[in-house]
C-alpha cells in the first residue's frame, strides 16, 4: 500500500466518522460562536469597532474552540483498539501522523469558514484584503495549529485525563503561531496585505516546516505500543 | 544496586558548591562596586544572570537526556531528564522573580513584555507542562517515552518563541554587545568578575542539586519496584 493511498484512506475514514458524529466540526464551531458571545458580553459598549478587537476575539475563540476537536484526534482512536488497527497498517507511522494532521486541518478550516463571517458581522468590519490573501493567512495558521495539535493529541491520548491536560501542553508551544496570526490578521485588516508583517509570514512557514517535519523523526516514539 | 548514600563525588561537589555560593553572595552583595545610576539594586543582576544561565543549561540537559532516552531506553537517562527539569523550573522561577524585583526598581513595573522575559515565562509554562506529562503518564516506560517526546518538542520550540517575542516587543538591557566583530561588555571589571563568580557558583550548585536529585530518583524507583514486588507476593 503506497503512503499516499494510506493517507487518503485514513482521511476518508476520519471524514466519514465526522459526518456521523460531528464532534470535530460541529462542537468546536458552536463553542467558537459561544466564545464570541462571551467576549462581546465582556467588552464595554462602543469598543467593538475599535482596531484590534476583532483580531483578538477571533483568534482567542478559534484557538480555544479548536482544542476541543483537536484533543480528540487521537483520543477517539483509543476506543475498540482502533489505534492498534492504524498502527498495524503496513505503512510508515509518519503516514498516520500526516493523515490525522491533514484531517484535523480540514476540520479546523471548516470551523473557521463557518464562524468567521459571524465575527466580521458582530464587529462590523469588512475583509479589507482580497479573499485569497485571507485564505493564505488563515490556511497557514490553521496548518501550523493542526500539526502541533495533532502531535500533542497523540501524546495526550496516552495520559490519564489527557484531554484536560491537552490545552496546557499545547498553548505554550503555540505562542509563535498565535503572535503570527494576530499580526498578519491586523495587517490584512489595515493595509490589505501582509508585506508590512513579512517576518511573521516567515515565522509561520518556518513553524509549519518544523511541526510537519519533526514528527517524521519523532512520531515513531509517540505511538509505540 | 542504586546508591542510597551520597557518593564521594557528590560529597565533594556539595562541599565545593556550598562555600562557592556563600563566596559569590559576599562578592555580589558586599564586594562589588555600586552601580552609578541604579545603585544597590543592580546587585540583583548577579543572582539573576546565574539563575538564567542555569535555567537554560538545565533545559539543555533535559533535551539531551530525552533524546538519549528515546534512542537508548536507559532508565538512568530518564532520571537525569526529570531531575534537570525540576531544577530548571526552580532556576527559571528565580530568574523571573529576581528580574521582576529589578524591573520594579528600575523600570517601575513588575513585568514588561520584553522578548527575554516573555521567552522565559513561556519556557516556565513548557517545563511545568513537561512535569504534568510525567505525572499523568502511567508506567515507567510510557512516562519516559512521552516525557522524552515532549522534552524534545519543547526545546525545539524555544528558539521560535524567542524570535517571535523579539519581533513582538523589546526592551531588555543588553549588557553584552558585539562591535565590529569583538565582544564588548558594558560593565566595570569588578562587576564582570563578580558575575563570573556568581555564574560558576550557581552552576556548581546546579550540579550538586542535579546529582542528588538523580540519586533520589533512583531510590524512589527502587522503592516503587520493591512495593510492587510485595504487592505481587501478597496477592499470590
Amino acid at each position: 500500500m503506497s503512503v499516499l493511498r494510506a493517507v487518503a484512506a485514513i482521511i476518508w475514514k476520519d471524514l466519514r466518522l465526522e459526518w456521523r458524529t460531528g464532534e470535530a466540526i460541529l462542537t468546536p464551531a458552536l463553542l467558537a460562536l459561544l466564545l464570541l458571545l462571551v467576549i462581546v458580553f465582556g467588552l464595554p459598549p462602543g469598543v467593538a469597532r475599535q482596531e484590534g478587537v476583532l483580531t483578538a476575539s477571533l483568534w482567542t475563540a478559534l484557538f480555544f474552540a479548536g482544542t476541543v476537536g483537536l484533543a480528540r484526534t487521537f483520543a477517539r482512536e483509543r476506543a475498540e483498539g482502533r489505534l492498534w488497527g492504524l498502527l498495524l497498517a503496513p505503512v510508515d507511522r509518519s503516514a498516520v501522523f500526516l493523515a490525522k494532521g491533514l484531517a484535523a486541518f480540514l476540520f479546523l478550516a471548516v470551523v473557521a469558514l463557518v464562524t468567521m463571517p459571524a465575527f466580521f458581522g458582530v464587529f462590523g468590519q469588512s475583509l479589507g484584503a482580497p479573499l485569497w490573501r485571507w485564505g493564505v493567512v488563515v490556511g497557514l495558521v490553521l496548518l501550523a495549529y493542526a500539526a502541533a495539535g495533532t502531535l500533542l493529541s497523540a501524546v495526550a491520548a496516552q495520559l490519564r485525563a489527557g484531554e484536560v491536560l491537552y490545552p496546557v501542553l499545547l498553548f505554550p508551544l503555540l505562542v509563535p503561531v498565535i503572535l503570527a496570526a494576530v499580526h498578519l490578521t491586523d495587517a490584512l485588516l489595515t493595509t490589505g496585505g501582509w508585506e508590512r508583517e513579512g517576518v511573521w509570514m516567515h515565522m509561520l512557514i518556518l513553524y509549519n516546516i518544523l511541526f510537519w517535519g519533526v514528527p517524521y523523526l519523532i512520531f515513531e516514539y509517540v505511538v509505540e505500543v | 544496586m542504586p546508591m542510597t548514600r551520597p557518593s564521594r563525588a557528590q560529597t565533594l561537589l556539595l562541599s565545593l558548591a556550598a562555600p562557592a555560593v556563600v563566596f559569590a553572595l559576599y562578592m555580589a552583595l558586599i564586594w562589588a562596586p555600586d552601580e552609578r545610576t541604579l545603585g544597590t539594586v543592580q546587585r540583583i543582576f548577579y543572582i539573576h544572570v546565574g539563575s538564567a544561565w542555569n535555567a537554560y543549561l538545565s533545559f539543555l540537559i533535559v533535551f539531551l537526556a530525552s533524546v538519549g532516552y528515546l534512542l537508548r531506553r536507559q532508565a538512568s537517562l530518564d532520571a537525569v531528564a526529570v531531575s534537570a527539569a525540576e531544577i530548571g523550573i526552580l532556576f527559571t522561577t528565580l530568574t523571573l522573580a529576581s528580574g521582576s524585583f529589578w524591573a520594579r526598581a528600575v523600570w517601575n513595573v513588575w513585568w514588561t513584555w520584553d522578548p527575554r522575559l516573555t521567552t522565559t515565562l513561556i519556557m516556565w509554562f513548557m517545563y511545568v507542562a513537561y512535569l504534568l506529562v510525567r505525572a499523568a503518564a502511567e508506567g515507567e516506560e510510557r512516562r519516559g517515552r512521552l516525557a522524552g517526546v515532549f522534552g524534545v518538542i519543547a526545546f525545539a520550540t524555544v528558539p521560535l518563541v524567542h524570535f517571535s517575542a523579539t519581533w513582538w516587543r523589546g526592551m531588555h538591557p543588553n549588557i553584552i554587545q558585539t562591535q565590529g566583530g569583538t565582544i564588548r561588555m558594558n560593565m566595570d571589571p569588578d562587576m564582570i568578575v563578580t558575575m563570573v563568580v556568581a555564574v560558576v557558583a550557581t552552576t556548581l550548585l546546579n550540579a550538586a542539586l542535579l546529582s542528588h536529585r538523580v540519586s533520589l530518583e533512583h531510590v524512589s524507583r527502587r522503592v516503587a519496584a520493591l512495593r510492587e514486588r510485595v504487592r505481587l507476593e501478597v496477592e499470590s
